[in-house]
């Protein structure tokens, strides 16, 4: 070791490029890199009737990174590491994110196997894409610094943009993805617009000392300079893309009704949530000064957001475009928590208040992955025994299919919010930071909104239960069994009923997760 | 006027008139022409910033090969020449260049009213940058390199860090890259290979069979081997089904020549 | 075998003298002349005329030389008539172009027909403004108005490669702006050809970078002088340099984008006169850079082979190596059939790619190891 220690000092004789602590706090990251690389490797050499076995490879490496993430949260609970020249950031909030994303790549790859091999989708490539794709969310989600943030989300897209066409037979999945690559690529070019405006007028690319440079100009002058508003306006039309927040949604429904729905879950769920990290990471760490100028955006948006997603969704009879106008509007649940980030009755930075509006939206994206995932796992199912994503299409499913009917109801409570499900909690938290903050308007809107979603959700039950199935349809039914499918919805099923009636293990963990963000926002601030 | 003015004028007043055409040309083919020197003028006004690796790579990557591509697939393809600017709808081309010129103005305004903290808060300063300073008694290919600073993490744009230096920055660049940039560069690598990834699965020859099934409802959702009614395989089958029969046709019609 | 000079890695001098920091201060106080721009102008004004000169009076008697070589491998006699030995054959040649009409197709892209063969001839001859044919820290001839080099840039080696890399688009340009089927499918094969083997000629210099720990030609040129001509320890990556330097060129056996047999001509099918002219001289000039830069780059420029062969002058040895690989050129041209497409493609991305990042990786490796063991500095 001495020998590979004196070249690295001999190639870099003032500084190394990293040491083994860094390598040790992203250890989850590389265990994701690594099984995403054998993937393709294993794929390559396995015949190709045990190719089922990659399934397996990639649920052990995500579970891996998951206990590695474990791992380093009970090694010390308290840690924010810095590591490769302040690059990642091994703290709560990334611990947080990293499990969204691990559970988001676990529930991916059980939904997958039995859509895409009755179409023919090639799936050690899936796998291994849909593996970087988490990659690049937990590097964002652990980022400290601007470039490493443009890395991972740029990491995450790319894989997405080509998940999204993988249905290479199929005209819908292609236009899905070139309307999604497009307006994605202008949308990063807006995105690296506004970063490189942030280093014009901070000098620097760590958030950290960004946030630094802002509260010291803004000491100095009274009025905050138009170049840090107007980078910040680009950032926020960048992320705002990411997630799907109206007006840069337009991608959204196309992309999810032609990606394949496998697909179409996972992307509704990852990059939304890397992007409220991103957003979150370079708002809150770096931009904190300005926090009344972006909530008040982000709570317009979210307005916005929640209406448009909800009014389209009850005009949809596609389950598939519905779901993809949901989460849209789920979107705007989710941004109504970062807009409650500053208090509308005048500044104030009571810690504790602004804790509970980012932890909930942690503990909503968390809640949400679940949910959404289930819905789509359903309509999985049901594509693979009937091969329809019409409403009609769930006509007597409860008669046919009683459990997975139960299941998809179970779903579709959640995301309409009622109760005991986990679905409602995410509400309850995320309107209950923002009435804490005097947004009372904004709780209005979306509770308003909530009782029109209910409209379009149980929409869907009422055909399970109440309507009677077409004799079209049974001829159609061909029985499919998924042990991977099963599994991923009884996992999912438990989750919602555990986090709608228990959710304080959850909710701690949230609140963990957004504690070391106020401690660099004070750092920044310079409070000790 | 100090020469590196002058030449910095014409630089960038060429790289904006090169980007106007980008926009304005109709043939696509003159579009990607013009955006080639577009890349030349601004890889002339790194040289003028001390930045000549960059501006090497500039040249290298994007004239020399990113453009190549972009004329070969629109020589493949035969990209025909839009239609001129006043035929295009209005949100195209009324809308628009509203909003283009509301961008620029903004813009505009924004770095008039605004002061950087790079090089000092002068950048936007006639005569000021401290590159154009440095190059003022060198030889171009000299050029100053970034210090590092000891405490903070990311480059020191500020005055007080550039310093001259003989080696060109392409050495400090490549220091840089591989300690405090290596795990943004690593993860660009590994974007690299994504897109390998799937440019080759999306690219590559089909490995769907053509075995028949009915499914009657399809609307937009893959389902499987049969290429759908109307769906890009089925163009693709009838095509190559009717340039065979094209072939048998050519064939008998060269026989009949021959006798 | 890398000897014990002083590698780049703490900016140290390259032959253990004067860092290479020192010694480019100096020549800046003396080359640049900042008080003096004029004088500085004049000077580099000069220079490009001699080289200019030089350059194309090299590249007419080379397709005389090439004609003699060509038939002495095939027992011919090669041009005879035009002068003693055919020696104004060339002459004959461009009065021939010059007077000849330049005939425009109706179908033509005007504007574009127009500038492709400038835009294929400008970095062709651009490239020989980095090649030193002298040490460049030390005066020029008659009180330095010809320097040694035009321009002594950091990023000599780069801007090479960016200029060859620019050079497709003559190429690419005239098979689009001819509204020729021929036309196209020549410069549709030549751009893909092209933009394939740039890759592996920027990859097989890379080798002689991690050895040299620099971008600068003349730097690079005295590493060898003082320790060992590259080509011996680089040598699976001059032969990769050579081979991606033929094909990169478009000349055989790689001349697919003009093979006449197929293509009538290729890419410049439609152009008559001197804007053929033009093509002409930039395909032999793309010849001469590739040639010329193999000369400095592996077998040390302008250095004298051994200390006592040094009376000769750096001018004399860098033309002798030169004239060297042109004759290798054309060996190769009179022995070699032409490859297939598919052929040509498998070699660059099957063959030569994984050689040249083997090489890359082993060199960077063996420098490594070999400083930390002690066995060079």
């Amino acid at each position: 070791m001495s020998f590979l220690n004196g070249i690295l000092s001999q190639v870099q004789p003032t500084k190394l490029s990293f040491t083994g602590d860094d390598f040790m706090y992203i250890l989850p990251e590389f265990i994701v890199l690594v099984t995403a690389c054998l993937l393709v490797i294993v794929d390559l050499i396995l015949p190709k009737k045990s190719r089922g076995g990659l399934a397996w490879l990639a649920l052990l490496g995500y579970v891996g990174a998951l206990a590695a993430a474990g791992y380093l949260y009970y090694a010390d609970a308290t840690i924010s590491h810095t590591t490769f020249s302040g690059m990642f950031v091994r703290d709560n909030f990334t611990l947080f994110n990293e499990i969204i994303f691990l559970i988001t790549g676990i529930l991916g790859i059980l939904i997958s196997p039995t859509y895409s091999l009755k179409r023919k989708i090639p799936l050690g490539e899936l796998y291994s894409i849909q593996a970087f794709s988490v990659l690049g969310m937990m590097i964002v989600g652990g980022s400290g610094d601007l470039m490493a943030v443009f890395v991972g989300i740029e990491l995450s897209s790319i894989a997405v943009y080509i998940l999204t066409g993988f249905a290479r037979n199929d005209r819908g999945s292609a236009e899905g993805a070139l309307k999604y690559f497009l307006l994605g690529i202008m949308a990063t070019a807006i995105l690296v617009y506004g970063m490189a405006w942030t280093f014009g007028m901070t000098g620097s690319t760590n958030l950290r000392e960004i946030g630094r440079q802002i509260a010291s100009q803004h000491s100095t002058s009274s009025n905050m300079d138009s170049g840090i508003t107007f980078a910040m306006l680009l950032l926020l039309v960048g992320f705002g893309f990411k997630i799907a927040a109206v007006p840069f949604h337009v991608w959204t429904p196309d992309a999810y009704e032609g990606a394949p729905t496998p697909i179409s879950a996972f992307m509704s769920v990852g990059p939304k949530a890397a992007g409220f990290a991103a957003l979150i990471r370079v708002m809150v760490e770096g931009m904190p000064t300005l926090s009344n100028q972006w909530t008040i955006i982000i709570a317009v948006l979210a307005v916005l957001t929640m209406t448009l997603g909800n009014v389209v969704a009850i005009a949809q009879n596609s389950v598939k475009r519905m779901l993809a106008y949901s989460s849209i509007a789920h979107t705007g649940y989710i941004m109504v928590g970062v807009a409650a980030y500053v208090n509308s009755n005048g500044v104030d930075t009571n810690v504790a208040r602004q804790n509970d509006s980012i932890s909930s939206v942690l503990i909503y994206s968390l809640i949400y992955v679940f949910m959404n995932i289930g819905a789509f796992g359903i309509l999985i199912y049901l594509q693979n025994q009937q091969g329809g994503a019409e409403v009609d299409d769930f006509n007597g499913l409860a008669r046919w299919s009683p459990i997975a009917a139960l299941a998809m109801a179970l779903c579709l409570f959640s995301l309409a919010g009622i109760p005991p499900t986990g679905g409602f909690f995410g509400k309850f938290f995320v309107f209950r930071a923002a009435i804490n903050s005097n947004l009372l308007w904004l709780t209005i809107i979306g509770a308003l909104n909530s009782a029109v979603s209910a409209f379009f959700y149980l929409r869907v039950v009422v055909a399970m239960y109440f309507n009677p199935q077409s004799e079209e349809s049974k001829s159609k039914l061909v029985p499919t069994r998924s042990f991977f499918l099963t599994a991923a919805l009884v996992i999912i099923c438990v989750a919602i009923l555990v986090l709608g009636l228990y959710p304080d293990p959850a909710l701690k963990l949230a609140q963990d997760g957004a504690t070391p963000l106020f401690q660099v926002v004070k750092a920044a601030a310079g409070q000790p | 006027m100090a020469l590196e003015q002058l030449v910095f004028l014409v630089f960038a007043l060429l790289a904006i008139v090169t980007s106007l055409g980008l926009v304005i040309f109709k043939d696509p083919v003159h579009c990607a022409l013009s955006l080639v020197f577009a890349f030349a003028n601004i890889a002339g006004v790194y040289i003028l910033l001390g930045a000549e690796f960059i501006a090497a790579i500039q040249v290298l990557v994007y004239s020399g090969a990113i453009l190549v591509l972009f004329l070969f697939v629109m020589m493949l393809l035969q990209v025909r020449p839009g239609p001129s600017l006043n035929r295009l709808r209005f949100f195209q081309s009324g809308f628009g260049p509203v909003l283009g010129v509301a961008f620029l103005v903004e813009v505009v305004l924004v770095v008039l009213t605004s002061g950087f903290v790079l090089n000092g808060g002068n950048i936007t300063k006639p005569n000021n940058t401290q590159a154009a300073k440095m190059q003022a008694g060198v030889e171009y290919s000299v050029s100053v390199n970034v210090i590092q600073a000891a405490g903070p993490l990311t480059i020191q744009g500020k005055a007080d860090g550039i310093q001259p230096n003989t080696v060109g920055h392409t050495a400090a660049l490549g220091k840089e890259l591989y300690s405090t940039y290596l795990f943004p560069f690593e993860v660009a690598s590994i974007i690299l290979l994504i897109a390998a990834i799937g440019a080759i699965v999306i690219a590559r020859r089909s490995l769907v069979s053509d075995e028949e099934e009915d499914h009657p409802k399809r609307r937009g959702i893959s389902l499987g081997s049969v290429p759908a009614q109307g769906s890009l395989q089925a163009f693709e089958v009838e095509r190559q089904t009717s340039q065979s029969q094209r072939r048998k046709e050519a064939k008998k019609r060269t026989v009949i020549l021959k006798k | 075998m890398f000897s014990s000079a002083q590698f780049d890695w703490s900016l140290g001098g390259p032959l253990g003298g004067p860092s290479l920091l020192e010694t480019a201060a100096a020549v800046n106080a003396k080359v640049n002349a900042p008080n003096e721009p004029f004088i500085w102008f004049l000077q580099t004004f000069i220079t490009l005329f001699v080289i200019m000169n030089v350059v194309l009076l090299t590249m007419a008697y080379q397709t005389w030389a090439e004609r003699k070589v060509i038939a002495f491998c095939q027992l011919r006699y090669g041009p005879k008539r035009t002068g003693p030995s055919g020696l104004l054959q060339p002459i004959a040649d461009a009065v021939k172009m010059l007077t000849k009409e330049f005939i425009v197709p109706q179908e033509a892209d005007r504007f574009v027909f127009f500038i492709a063969p400038l835009l294929g001839f400008v970095p062709a001859v651009a490239a020989f403004a980095i090649v030193p044919w002298g040490d460049a820290n030390t005066e020029g001839l008659f009180g330095d108005w010809i320097r040694p080099v035009v321009a002594n840039l950091n990023i000599g080696i780069l801007y090479m490669l960016a200029l060859s890399s620019v050079g497709v688009y003559g190429i690419v340009m005239a098979g689009y702006s001819s509204g020729n089927k021929y036309s196209m499918l020549g410069s549709l094969r030549s751009s893909a050809q092209v933009v394939s083997y740039e890759l592996t000629l920027g990859l097989s210099l890379m080798g002689v970078l991690i050895q040299a720990g620099s971008l600068n030609l003349n730097d690079i040129v005295l590493q060898q002088k003082a320790t060992i001509w590259y080509f011996i320890p680089q040598f699976v990556g001059f032969v990769c340099y050579f081979v991606s330097g033929i094909a990169e060129t478009n000349r055989n056996p790689f001349d697919l984008p003009e093979a006449e047999s197929e293509l009538v001509a290729g890419f410049h099918l439609e152009y008559s006169g001197m804007s053929f002219g033009l093509f002409y001289l930039a395909e032999y000039i793309n010849m001469n850079a590739i040639a010329v830069v193999a000369a400095t780059l592996f077998f040390g420029g302008w250095a004298a082979p051994a200390s006592f062969l040094e009376f000769i002058p750096g001018p004399l040895w860098l033309f002798a190596k030169f004239a060297f690989f042109l004759f290798l050129y054309y060996w190769i041209r009179s022995t070699l059939p032409r490859f297939r497409y598919d052929q040509l493609m498998g070699l660059v991305w099957k063959v030569i790619f994984p050689i040249v990042l083997a090489n890359l990786v082993i060199t960077a490796v063996v420098k490594i190891v070999g400083i930390q063991l002690g066995w060079w500095a």
